[in-house]
């Protein structure tokens, strides 16, 4: 992992020099243990700055929208998926655009740590081998780092950058996704799964956090924020108004999620978010044949049609 | 977006899509009174409740 921070500061300082790129984004070490946070470089001797490790978690595809300079970007897995499906939307001018692919190998689930010390304060952290040291006042732990990764990375199958101009370190073994989770969940009836989503999102304080961490919310003006007409009432008080949200934005992702889970993390009330978006991914994969963000050649699912699309959804006679 | 309204917990016939013609008057009616129907035996939606729709 030290290794894989040196690799990258040594890439965002020669594209910096060689005046490739005006502006690297990446990440910086955060205030507290197991934290990496976003971090813009734009002179080549700050480049020391960026790290590298299992805590740089957010979906950096999100600052690229709509820039004019010249970026270059340190990209793993799931920011390269949401990047591919950006540019298909031309959200993203890819000639603008210089990415250094990180292979993944997951991310750290911090509320995972926190059940784990349950209490007891994090001072320190380290990586070794698939095992994760966690260091505080009087105690010293090691939990296995596949035991302690977010929801989205361990279904992750896309740990290798999709695209890139250059891909630093070693590649990570590809992984499948069966999606045993939906088709659980599917198996539970109606009553259940209203009670279950009752449940989560009478949570939800509709701080649209989900929503401005996801790469692929980006309308000017969101359906929530609406008012002539008033689509959803815009308290959080009333569970149904939540789930119509959360349902909502699900829907207006559907065959553009790249399931990086952004959404998930950035709940502060631990709101199963990415159960919606994960049937829509695989209902889009069944149906439709086609996953967001996997290639600059294949269309966005629903922008596309075909005379032999399945019409499951008409009413049966 | 009829698996997602099904997914989340709405009884699968109450919402409903089919393609007819505008020269198909007949056959719209007699969807619609098909689905009327179904809806009427499904009773009121409890699951999910807008709150501006809540009576």
């Amino acid at each position: 992992m030290e290794n894989l921070a040196r690799l990258v500061q040594d890439a965002a300082r020669k594209l910096l020099e060689e005046k490739k790129v005006d502006l690297v984004i990446g990440f910086e070490k955060g205030s507290l243990p197991l934290r990496s946070t976003p971090c813009f470089v734009r002179k080549a001797e700050d480049a020391g700055k960026l790290t590298w490790n299992s805590s740089c978690e957010n979906n950096l595809a999100n600052y690229l929208r709509k820039k004019t300079e010249k970026v270059g970007v340190i990209a793993k897995g799931c920011d390269a998926r949401s990047i591919v499906a950006l540019i298909k939307e031309n959200q993203i001018n890819l000639d603008n655009l210089y990415i250094i692919g990180v292979p993944c190998g997951g991310m750290i689930d911090r509320k995972k740590i926190e059940t784990i010390l349950n209490g007891r304060e994090l001072l320190a952290s380290e990586e070794k081998d698939g095992w994760l040291i966690l260091k505080g006042n009087g105690f010293e732990q090691a939990v296995r780092k596949e035991d302690v990764l977010h929801g989205s990375c361990a279904t992750c199958r896309t740990g290798n950058p999709v695209l890139s101009d250059e891909l630093l370190g070693e590649k990570v073994p590809e992984k499948e996704d069966d999606y045993s989770d939906v088709a659980a969940f599917e198996a539970k009836t109606v009553a259940e799964r209203a009670a279950y989503f009752a449940e989560q999102m009478s949570k939800c304080i509709r701080c649209y956090a989900c929503r401005n961490a996801c790469p692929m919310c980006y309308c000017e003006e969101c359906f929530v924020d609406c008012t002539a007409p008033q689509w959803i009432g815009k308290s959080a008080s009333s569970s149904g108004d939540n789930l119509i949200f959360q349902a909502m934005r699900a829907f207006h992702t559907a065959g553009r999620c790249v399931d990086c889970g952004s959404c998930d993390r950035a709940c502060p009330m631990g709101i199963d978010v990415r159960n919606l978006n994960r049937k829509l991914a695989r209902d889009v994969k069944e149906i439709f044949g086609a996953e967001a963000g996997m290639n600059l050649e294949d269309k966005p699912a629903l922008n596309e049609f075909k005379f032999d699309d399945p019409q499951t959804f008409l009413v049966k006679e | 977006m009829k698996n997602l309204i099904n997914y989340i917990g709405i009884e699968e016939d109450r919402v409903n899509f089919a393609w007819i013609s505008a020269s198909e008057g007949g056959r719209f009616a007699e969807l619609v009174n098909e689905l009327t129907e179904k809806v009427k035996k499904l009773g009121p939606n409890k699951n999910i409740v807008n709150k501006h729709c809540e009576v």
